[in-house]
């Protein structure tokens, strides 16, 4: 095995008093848990890598896999476990990477005995170990971006006397938005939208990492259900057919207004 | 049900234009929406592509929902990364994309590049 490629994965441990051994024994369940856990690490967020062809190997000082890490994932794989044995911060951390660690330091809280530790024997990163006295955490810091969305669904409730807003269930979802509104905007509704298929234009925070949304806030309400006069796509078809009558194909237009296949 | 459809500007142009190859296309498309309260969405980006040829205000604006582009918009945008699919076009009625946008009024030719 290459030491450039190969990272060792230890996992200590005692059972009845006795330290987790390679060759004398360890509890099945840590075994299976650990040598799934190593998968996820080494694969990270990579779903595409496939570790048929990887070659481990189990040693001993307590239950060590040393794993060749495939040429795909070495870079990745060297890079986060640097940024965990500085920083002890895993927000800049591949997710899955993160997840195992933190479940690691979950169960080190449990069980005391319990230490896990990843190092390069080449060195291409620090060593980092997971104990009863870690403190790896996951910072992320949330950045909430102000975005417009139109929601589309049905309004089950809206008013309120205490706090004004508007309830739409989402259109093919059971999920409910609450959308903070203010009285003159419910007033001026002349039809009364509730159990009415309705777009809700609203401001909202938006995380652009995870695309969550939260703090609605109603811009405009109206009922949806477009109606087209047919006088009114005549129009439109009289004037299309003039304007775009030097246009010989749409589709290669819109395709060179983009910068063409082989920008 | 389809949750909507985004409306691309290629599309637009079809169902302005009557003279176009696949306009009755285009038309039956839009009216099953209209038909079946399928929201229909016109990006700000499309709009200003469509703005060029014709005013988009001709286009019936209160039938569509007016797409804002937002900073997540951006990111997955970018996310795609279209230099992939550079030479594929999407298929009018195809089952590789689901886009009814750049129904070309020409059969398209697919470049073939060696290195």
């Amino acid at each position: 095995m290459s030491d450039q490629t190969t990272v060792e994965f230890a996992l200590g441990g005692t059972m009845a008093g006795k330290p987790f051994s390679a060759k004398e024994g360890l509890p099945f369940s840590r075994f299976a848990e650990f040598n799934n856990e190593v998968q996820q690490f080494v694969i990270g967020s990579d779903a595409k890598t496939v570790l048929r062809d990887v070659q481990v190997q189990i040693d001993e000082g307590s239950y060590l896999l040393r794993v060749i890490i495939p040429a795909g994932l070495l870079a990745s794989l060297n890079a986060d476990a640097d940024k965990i044995a500085h920083f002890g911060a895993l927000a800049d951390v591949d997710r899955k990477r993160a997840d195992v660690v933190l479940h690691w330091q979950e169960r080190t809280k449990m069980d005391a005995s319990l230490t896990y530790a990843v190092r390069s024997p080449s060195n291409a990163f620090r060593p980092f170990i997971v104990t009863g006295k870690s403190n790896f955490r996951r910072e992320e810091k949330a950045q909430w971006v102000t975005v417009e969305r139109y929601l589309v669904g049905e309004i089950t409730d809206w008013g309120g006397a205490q706090s004004v807003n508007v309830h739409v269930r989402l259109r093919n979802s059971k999920d409910v938005v609450i959308v903070t509104a203010d009285e003159d905007q419910i007033r001026k509704q002349r039809e009364n939208l509730v159990y009415h298929k309705a777009i809700v234009h609203v401001k909202a925070k938006e995380n652009p990492t995870t695309g969550e949304l939260q703090d609605y806030r109603l811009i405009e309400l109206s009922a949806y259900g477009p109606k087209v006069e047919e006088s009114r796509l005549q129009q439109l078809f009289a004037k299309g057919a003039k304007a775009w009558a030097n246009v010989p194909d749409a589709g290669d237009w819109v395709e060179k207004l983009r910068g063409g296949a082989d920008a | 049900m389809p949750d909507g459809a985004l409306l691309d500007t290629s599309f637009l142009i079809t169902f302005a234009d009557p003279t176009r190859k696949h306009h009755a296309v285009a038309r039956q498309y839009f009216d099953y929406f209209v038909e079946q309260g399928v929201p229909m969405f016109l990006s700000t980006i499309v709009a200003s592509e469509f703005h060029l040829g014709q005013p988009v205000t001709d286009l019936p604006l209160d039938a569509l929902i007016v797409l804002p582009f937002n900073l997540s918009d951006a990111i997955r945008s970018a996310e795609l990364d279209f230099r992939e699919h550079k030479g594929v076009r999407p298929m009018c009625r195809g089952r590789r994309s689901r886009m009814i946008s750049n129904c070309s009024d020409k059969p398209r030719r697919t470049k073939s590049r060696t290195s």
